[in-house]
């Protein structure tokens, strides 16, 4: 101990560790400074890496929102290639759709909404397009009209005639013989023994005893040629896009339900839409 | 030992080790002074680059809000274009009203707009007629009347979950905007052409998409 305390009583040693305090104090005072500096320069790089994070997090959000917004934009567009048809009753006009994009249009004559009242009770005709989707289920050129019953009703009606359902084998006496079916013709035994097959078409049915003959189902009679006019694309339930030997009813509501076009209007619906392709009709 | 020796032995070891502990506080100075200058310095860069930062965290957040929207718009228009039942599809900002199905449209048709309709899917909650006011007579320039304006004694409306309603109105005035509509009320108003086109197929619960 009195060396070191040697050095203290002379005035260099107490001058030299004077100064030894001051530099460790100093020394320790620019160290604190140091300290809080890098303190804030620490929390200065937590503020911008909690902003880089942040900015990370959003840009990985907005690439999510990009795909999400992409799909939502691809999804439930119109195929290509798949021609649709849409007919306004309103309007009478159909159009035919691939893609999306109007590919052919025209006017057409839809059903008339009118009720004809049947020859049984209560039974009434209603003469309505229905709305909805339907399909294309069946195509066909020169197409026949098997008439329903309702168009024997309407002839009669405006004919001013009774009716006549007709059975297959029923024989129906006439002036000069009888009115019978053989095979799937309907034909005329004349008393000679001559017999004529009957035809019969749209106005010109048959009459017997002032009343219309109904014939039976797959009888010849009951197919009458050109009335459909050149094409027929079946929809179902009777119904049908078809053209017509009236082309003056068509921009008009004159139909028994079905879609009326201009024999060359349906002629091209014939090469356009293939069988499966979807009708809508509103 | 001889005592003067050992007091002046004591007092060299003294000064060496005051001399090392100045020059090791006088060394240490420059090199913290340095150390803290930079840690200044990268500080003062990191708070610099801070506000660019943060605009650029402003700007993506206003930008994912924007995708948000666009992804509402564009779900709305997704889910209109793959409904397979027949539904109306109400475009505020475009103000048409379509009849779509299987993400067809059948018809697209002009529309007026009174009041906000709420953007999103609807339905159709009634379907009713409402009677109309007999309108003026249409005079000529000497006070003669030249045509009784006859209007339909009713007037079909559709109205919507949110109240929305829909309704035919003369195709120029609904374009125009000569139609009077109550304050405050929601309307959507077709064309009469057009609302009688697609009146046959709207059934209560038929779905709605507004966006």
């Amino acid at each position: 101990m009195g060396a070191p305390l040697g050095f203290f009583a002379a005035w260099p040693g107490r001058l030299m560790s004077a100064a030894a305090v001051v530099a460790l104090c100093s020394a320790a005072w620019e160290g604190q400074q140091t300290w809080a500096a890098s303190q804030a320069m620490q929390a200065a790089a937590d503020a911008g890496a909690e902003v880089t994070t942040a900015i990370a997090a959003r840009r990985n959000e907005l690439v999510g929102l990009g795909d999400s917004v992409r799909v939502a934009r691809e999804s439930g567009l119109p195929t290509a290639g798949t021609p649709v048809v849409i007919v306004s009753l309103a309007d009478n006009r159909l159009w035919v759709r691939t893609a999306g994009a109007e590919v052919f249009t025209t006017r057409v004559a839809s059903g008339s909404g009118r009720t004809l009242l049947g020859a049984g009770r209560n039974q009434k005709y209603r003469f309505d397009t229905p709305r909805g989707k339907l399909t294309v289920l069946s195509k066909e050129t020169t197409p026949a009209w098997v008439p329903p019953d309702w168009h024997f009703v309407e002839q009669a009606g405006k004919r001013k005639l009774g009716l006549l359902r007709m059975k297959r084998g029923q024989v129906i006496p006439v002036a000069d013989g009888v009115i019978t079916t053989r095979g799937s013709e309907l034909v005329k035994r004349y008393r000679d023994g001559s017999v004529q097959t009957l035809t019969a078409s749209d106005g010109r049915e048959l009459v017997a005893g002032g009343r219309i003959i109904i014939p039976p189902g797959g009888n010849t009679a009951r197919r009458y040629k050109e009335v459909l006019g050149t094409h027929r694309l079946n929809l179902g339930d009777g119904y049908a896009l078809h053209g017509t030997n009236a082309p003056n009813t068509i921009g008009r509501s004159v139909s028994h339900g079905c879609v009326r076009l201009r024999n060359e209007d349906i002629e091209t619906l014939y090469r356009m839409i293939p069988v499966g392709a979807p009708v809508y009709i509103y | 030992m001889m005592p003067g020796l050992s007091r002046r032995r004591g007092s060299a070891v003294g000064y060496v080790l005051a001399g090392l502990v100045i020059a090791a506080g006088l060394g240490a100075l420059p090199v913290l002074r340095a150390k803290r200058a930079t840690l200044r310095q990268d500080a003062a860069a990191i708070r610099a680059a801070v506000p660019g930062e943060r605009a650029r965290l402003d700007s993506l957040d206003g930008a994912v809000r924007a995708a948000h929207a666009t992804l509402s718009l564009e779900t709305s228009r997704a889910s209109a274009r793959t409904e397979p039942r027949l539904h109306l599809v109400i475009a505020v900002d475009s103000g048409t009203v379509a009849l779509m199905r299987d993400g067809i449209t059948f018809r697209t048709m002009s529309a007026r707009f009174t009041g906000a309709p709420t953007r999103g899917t609807q339905t159709i909650t009634r379907i009713a007629a409402r009677p109309v006011e007999s309108t003026a007579p249409v005079v000529d320039s000497l006070g003669n009347t030249i045509a009784a304006a006859q209007a339909d004694s009713t007037v079909e409306r559709i109205t919507l979950s949110d109240g929305t309603i829909l309704e035919a109105g003369d195709a120029s005035a609904v374009l125009l905007g000569g139609v009077n509509v109550a304050p405050g009320a929601r309307m959507i108003l077709l064309s009469r052409r057009d609302f009688a086109a697609i009146r046959p197929n709207l059934v209560k619960g038929m779905k709605a998409i507004l966006f």
